[in-house]
């Protein structure tokens, strides 16, 4: 049961993936936009056109065109810079680690904080700190990323001058990097903290109610050996499994904060390719979002699955039994 | 034309469901978190109707002489780098996003609507066919969606909301295929069809009243994520373009000269936090209302999109 599971989701990923490296491929021809004209723009000749679009494999039929760029992603080669000539992966592998350690720090941060203030907010139900958290849960959680992320940089940055507004410092001066790393990663955080008090009060919540939580209790077990050595751990089943998910969203997220706070990354990387107009590395960029995003929400799908197995699967839907 | 007319009388008791005593409405208004966001939502759409007559300036009245002002009686904002009032963009800015994310969503409603119910109802390979691309759908957060899109298609606002539309349909698809699933089951439908009903008319008189509820709900939590696409577009430059008063136009021109002055940040962050927060508001009352239905169709992974989608 948990191998067809296994098979059914890898290959579920897998299917999706194929169906983007096809858009990928597909939406070049399903546009008017043609990317030679649009990179060449006001020096656009017929016969420059027609020289790019050899260069970028564009003039070659459309399964071709797939089959090129699908043997080439499975070979690390996801063509090259118009402009430079230096390879698409090489420019995004320079970046990737600034992006991925930008989004593990928003993710730390996020369950730095989220989870003990549900812990907290759940041992006391509907006392005033539980209805001001939840009352200020809901503003974090509707809160826009790069609204949150320009008022942290107006604030803490522009006016107090307490964090360098921008660039990521080098990692080789720890202190000074991390001073760059705070305010950007508490941007991608501070949602979270709001969606993590509700997922952990309420998870919390449901696990106190259970039989053994009452057993425990019978034995005449102390409040905190109940609480934290059997509720806690139970109740952090979910948010175990929401970890891939929060990766795959705080990555998607990091475009806007990498934007704001002038830090390299694959999203600097992105915006400087859409304003020069280069098509292989805004495909490039597109492809390993997705690729981040995917994967995140498979680890999610499979350690839920594996945390908990009172999960059972219908239809690729997770449901309780 | 059975099918047609019966719908018909469908919307007009849905009409009358909505004003009874016992309907979503007064129950919204009745809660101190749904009146509150109902009251900031109409607000913003007042502003929006009637922008024109409330801006104290026309929003591209250029004033070089009088750029980079702070905060004064005369524009109580302060003006951006070509002096003209920040307040009077600010206003004019809640035409472009709700002029953006209302077609936006409602395509995306009308677009994921046939494809679910279709795939829902159909079933074999139309449904299998369908959840693949619902995932791959899903697989891109709209903002990514959007690099590679504008790239190629170029930033019209038909594209913003063509682009925010596909981000969004696969949601609507999902949800709808789902519901028509449930709805298939009910002994009420399997008696029509043994009576010798067509398709279409158990679609439309059986199905689609009973799934069209949730995907309501799933529009109000959809709004405030929709304009903060369509400002964070353009906030990246990939959106509305200047000189339209926009918030997300705002955003850029205030983010650029930020070192000069923060004044012009101040008005659309604050425009986009109430906005998104009344909506939401406004959404997650009416979702806590209708819960005991809704609660078995919200999945997992459409709690935090709201997240996700920007």
């Amino acid at each position: 049961m948990l191998l067809r599971y296994l098979v059914k989701r890898l290959g579920m990923a897998l299917a999706v993936i194929l169906l983007i490296l096809l858009f990928l491929v597909a939406v070049v021809d399903l546009v008017p936009g043609d990317p030679a004209r649009i990179v060449l723009r006001d020096r656009a000749t017929p016969e420059l056109i027609a020289l790019v679009r050899h260069q970028m494999g564009l003039d070659q039929p459309l399964p071709v065109q797939v089959w090129n760029f699908m043997w080439g992603v499975v070979h690390g080669n996801l063509g090259t810079d118009f402009f430079s000539g230096v390879p698409v992966a090489t420019l995004i592998l320079q970046v990737v680690p600034d992006t991925v350690a930008l989004a593990l720090s928003g993710v730390f941060l996020a369950l730095l904080v989220g989870v003990p203030l549900g812990v907290v907010v759940a041992r006391r139900p509907n006392s005033l700190l539980d209805r001001v958290v939840g009352a200020v849960s809901m503003l974090l959680i509707s809160t826009l990323p790069y609204v949150l992320a320009l008022g942290l940089l107006l604030i803490f940055a522009v006016n107090w001058h307490a964090f360098p507004a921008l660039g990521a410092g080098t990692i080789s001066q720890p202190g000074d990097y991390l001073r760059h790393l705070l305010l950007p990663a508490l941007a991608l955080a501070i949602p979270w903290w709001g969606y993590l008090a509700r997922l952990v009060r309420a998870s919390m919540l449901e696990v106190l109610g259970a039989g053994y939580i009452r057993t425990a209790w019978a034995f005449g077990l102390r409040e905190r050996v109940v609480f934290y050595k059997y509720t806690l751990k139970n109740a952090l089943v979910p948010v175990l499994g929401l970890f891939g998910m929060m990766l795959g969203y705080t990555l998607a997220g990091t475009l806007y904060v990498e934007i704001i706070f002038n830090r390299s990354g694959l999203g600097s990387l992105a915006l400087q390719a859409i304003s020069d107009r280069d098509w292989p590395i805004v495909r490039g960029t597109v492809l390993l979002y997705a690729l981040f995003f995917i994967l995140g929400n498979l680890i999610s799908d499979l350690s839920y699955r594996f945390l908990d197995p009172r999960i059972r699967v219908e239809e690729g839907v997770e449901v309780p039994a | 034309m059975a099918a047609i007319a019966s719908s018909a009388r469908t919307a007009e008791s849905l009409w009358r469901r909505l004003l009874a005593p016992t309907s979503l409405l007064r129950r919204l208004v009745r809660r101190p978190a749904g009146l509150l966001g109902l009251l900031v939502v109409a607000c913003i759409v007042v502003v929006a109707i009637f922008a024109p007559l409330l801006a104290p300036y026309k929003p591209d009245a250029v004033d070089v002489v009088n750029m980079f002002q702070g905060p004064s009686p005369g524009h109580l904002l302060g003006t951006d780098a070509l002096g003209r009032d920040n307040l009077s963009r600010l206003l004019f800015g809640t035409r472009t996003a709700l002029g953006i994310a209302l077609p936006a969503v409602a395509t995306a409603f009308a677009v994921g609507l046939c494809l679910g119910l279709l795939a829902g109802y159909l079933g074999s390979w139309v449904d299998k066919l369908l959840i693949v691309l619902i995932d791959t759908g899903l697989a891109f957060p709209a903002v990514i969606l959007a690099l590679a899109m504008i790239t190629l298609l170029g930033p019209s606002i038909g594209n913003i909301i063509l682009l925010i539309a596909v981000a969004y349909a696969p949601y609507y698809a999902r949800l709808a295929r789902a519901q028509t699933l449930a709805a298939k089951q009910n002994p009420y439908v399997k008696a029509e069809r043994a009576l010798g009903a067509g398709t279409a008319r158990l679609l439309a008189v059986h199905v689609l009243p009973n799934i069209i509820p949730p995907l309501l709900i799933l529009i109000a939590m959809d709004i405030p994520g929709a304009i903060g696409v369509e400002a964070g577009l353009a906030f990246l430059g990939l959106g509305v373009q200047p000189p339209t008063p926009d918030w997300g136009v705002m955003l850029n021109d205030g983010f650029t000269n930020i070192a000069t002055t923060s004044w012009g940040l101040v008005g659309p962050l604050i425009a986009l936090f109430v906005v998104t927060t009344a909506f939401t508001l406004l959404g997650e009352t009416v979702r806590d209302i209708a819960d005991p239905r809704f609660a078995g169709v919200r999945r997992r992974r459409l709690r935090f999109r709201e997240i996700g989608k920007l």
